[in-house]
């Protein structure tokens, strides 16, 4: 397995980034910086190097308002629609807020939403964001609004040393196979609501169309593979009879989560994280019970992966 | 495939003998022959061409009895020594296997507790002692004393099951080595007791290929069992587990299979190349009595897709002499 600290170390220091890693394989806080404020080029290009070292990296209270958050994610590319078929916040279509509390009382409403990839005790389960299109986003940007006062982590898994992980006759495997990625489980319902459509890469859409995706994608900035199907969006294997699909998908899902992939965190208000979407699972720690949680989320767009 | 068919029919008419398919890929009852004589040699090819389309091929009614089985079996290759394990074939019949749970308790004690009866030495799916580096060719087990209902046993087509996996699986299975062992992983077999001692002193251990190649029809079987395949080669624990569990239940599948029911002179001769087969499930419960005796033809070592052959990691090959100093005892 490839740790962290094996990894080349870029130029953080040159811009005095004050970085902790988190875990032997990923995620790291970056403190003391002023997230309000525009950043220095040399700045933002430190934050992108931390980022594919780490596939997840915290600001801790950065307190940011919507228009500050999204502000600060432009700086490192373009931003997305909140979410293909869920709106945006007032003033501010990128942003995809998640009350969580609200989120069951739209899973009592229509059912199928938002329980599909629910956990028991209100979390979500492990998924990469927004797979089920043909560009998928490159990285999201999350802002902790209202967090519980206890519970409510959130953990990652670095999709690259889970391929990483494997013997090599299993990434013979998979290198060669095609995932079918199906958002319409989850959204279909909702996206019948909404009277206009939906609307992702500038292009309305009135219908969830599966897509195919690399099995293993390779990282467009690093040349790394990595692992690219979840649970929340991945249907099956193209190429594999069911029974053999479900098998692989169950086993690269056990493999993928294992703890030594993992980082958990947990946040306060008024954190910022933000996850390379290319590399990376994470899944909503389901343990805070009627507890308030609210977060707002800004995704960056993304290419095609191959 | 009908050519084939239309060949078998053929040399069955030839060598007047009947040909009754049991199931769509596995398994043929012949008629009309009286195994217990010498064979005429259209006979021998006939069943030879059955075993090669058929997998295992039954004869009911039959009057066997150690000599004449031995010389049945010798018609189609040298047999092995009984059993590597076995200590007590009957005088006389070193090449018998006796398939009994008494003579099983005897040697080696049963908890019945534990296991309430045993009816074979190893339950689950197996094909015959691939813990030896050259696993016989074959397998010729006749019925003596069999219940009147249950005791069933059921064999499954290795090459179906290799021929129905999705073609990226079988390019990924065709690469794969794997070690097989008595008391194997997921055998069944306890780490205590007397027989798994006597494993423990007189090893037997083979790496095989995943595929392989057969000898006589070039077809691919998965040539993995639940009994003796212990681990993946060259995997890790976890994906070698997960691989095994995938390729165990598929090749139970039911399609690829058929179930025989003994009767007295029941005679079942299987492609031990080809096959995997289930004993009895359902007569644990029961107090009867089923008494089977088995020959096997000399195997020769497994060949994988790729021309490497079998390794023998610990023991000999399993041929006509017994394996082990205690064997012969």
């Amino acid at each position: 397995m490839t740790t962290i600290a094996d990894r080349a170390v870029g130029n953080e220091a040159d811009v005095d980034l004050d970085i902790v890693p988190l875990s032997g394989v990923i995620g790291a806080q970056i403190r003391g910086l002023d997230l309000k404020a525009p950043l220095a080029r040399a700045a933002v290009d430190a934050i992108r190097r931390a980022l594919l070292r780490y596939r997840v990296i915290f600001f801790p209270e950065a307190h940011l308002d919507a228009a500050q958050h999204v502000a600060f994610a432009r700086q490192f590319g373009e931003l997305t629609p909140a979410h293909p078929v869920i709106p945006g916040i007032e003033g501010h279509p990128e942003v995809f807020e998640i009350d969580y509390s609200a989120a069951r009382q739209l899973a009592v409403a229509y059912g199928d939403v938002a329980r599909q990839n629910a956990t028991a005790g209100g979390g979500i389960s492990w998924h990469t964001d927004v797979t089920f299109v043909e560009r998928p986003p490159l990285g999201s940007i999350l802002n902790a609004v209202v967090i519980p006062e206890s519970g409510g982590d959130t953990m990652w898994t670095n999709q690259v040393a889970a391929y990483e992980g494997l013997s090599a006759p299993i990434r013979d495997l998979l290198d060669g196979l095609t995932a079918v990625h199906d958002g319409a489980p989850q959204f279909a319902s909702l996206l019948a609501q909404l009277p206009e459509g939906g609307e992702w890469d500038d292009k309305p859409f009135r219908d969830l169309r599966p897509v195919e995706h690399p099995v293993v994608r390779t990282h467009p900035e690093t040349g790394e593979r990595s692992l690219f199907v979840n649970p929340g969006f991945t249907s099956h294997v193209k190429e594999l009879s069911r029974p053999e699909s479900d098998n692989l998908l169950a086993f690269l899902y056990a493999h993928s989560t294992k703890p030594e992939y993992t980082v958990r965190y947990h946040w306060r208000a008024g954190d910022i994280g933000f996850w390379d979407n290319r590399a990376t699972q994470h899944s909503v720690v389901g343990d805070y019970g009627t507890q308030h949680r609210v977060i707002q989320r800004v995704t960056l767009r993304g290419d095609a992966p191959y | 495939m009908t050519n084939a068919t239309q060949s078998i029919e053929e040399r069955a008419a030839e060598a007047g003998i009947t040909f009754t398919p049991l199931a769509g890929r596995i398994g043929v009852e012949i008629g009309g022959t009286d195994i217990a004589r010498p064979l005429p040699e259209p006979v021998v090819e006939a069943i030879r061409a059955a075993l090669d389309e058929w997998k295992v091929v039954f004869f009911r009614g039959q009057r066997l009895d150690h000599g004449s089985q031995i010389a049945f079996g010798r018609q189609f290759g040298e047999l092995t020594y009984a059993h590597p394990h076995d200590d007590h074939p009957p005088e006389g019949h070193p090449e018998i296997y006796t398939v009994d749970p008494r003579r099983f308790s005897t040697q080696y004690g049963v908890d019945r507790k534990e296991q309430q009866r045993r009816y074979s030495y190893t339950s689950g799916w197996h094909t015959d002692v691939t813990p030896a580096v050259n696993p016989p060719a074959g397998s010729i087990l006749r019925a003596d004393v069999v219940p009147e209902f249950g005791g069933d046993t059921t064999f499954t087509n290795l090459v179906a099951a290799y021929e129905s996996l999705s073609e990226p699986v079988r390019r990924f299975v065709d690469t794969l080595w794997a070690e097989h062992r008595y008391g194997a992983n997921s055998s069944g077999i306890g780490r205590t007791g007397a027989y798994s001692a006597r494993i423990g002193q007189n090893s037997l251990v083979a790496n095989h290929p995943v595929v392989r190649v057969h000898p006589r029809t070039g077809e691919r079987a998965l040539f993995v069992n639940p009994v003796f395949t212990d681990h993946i080669l060259d995997v890790e624990p976890l994906e070698s587990r997960w691989i095994l569990e995938h390729l165990f239940a598929h090749l139970s599948h039911p399609e690829f299979t058929v179930r025989f029911h003994w009767e007295p002179g029941s005679v079942a001769f299987w492609d031990n190349r080809a096959t995997a087969h289930l004993g009895p499930q359902d007569i644990g419960h029961l107090d009867v009595e089923r008494v089977l005796h088995r020959i096997t033809l000399i195997g020769e070592v497994p060949v994988g897709v790729d021309g490497r052959e079998s390794q023998l990691v610990e023991g000999v090959p399993f041929r006509s002499t017994a394996l082990f100093a205690s064997a012969s005892n």
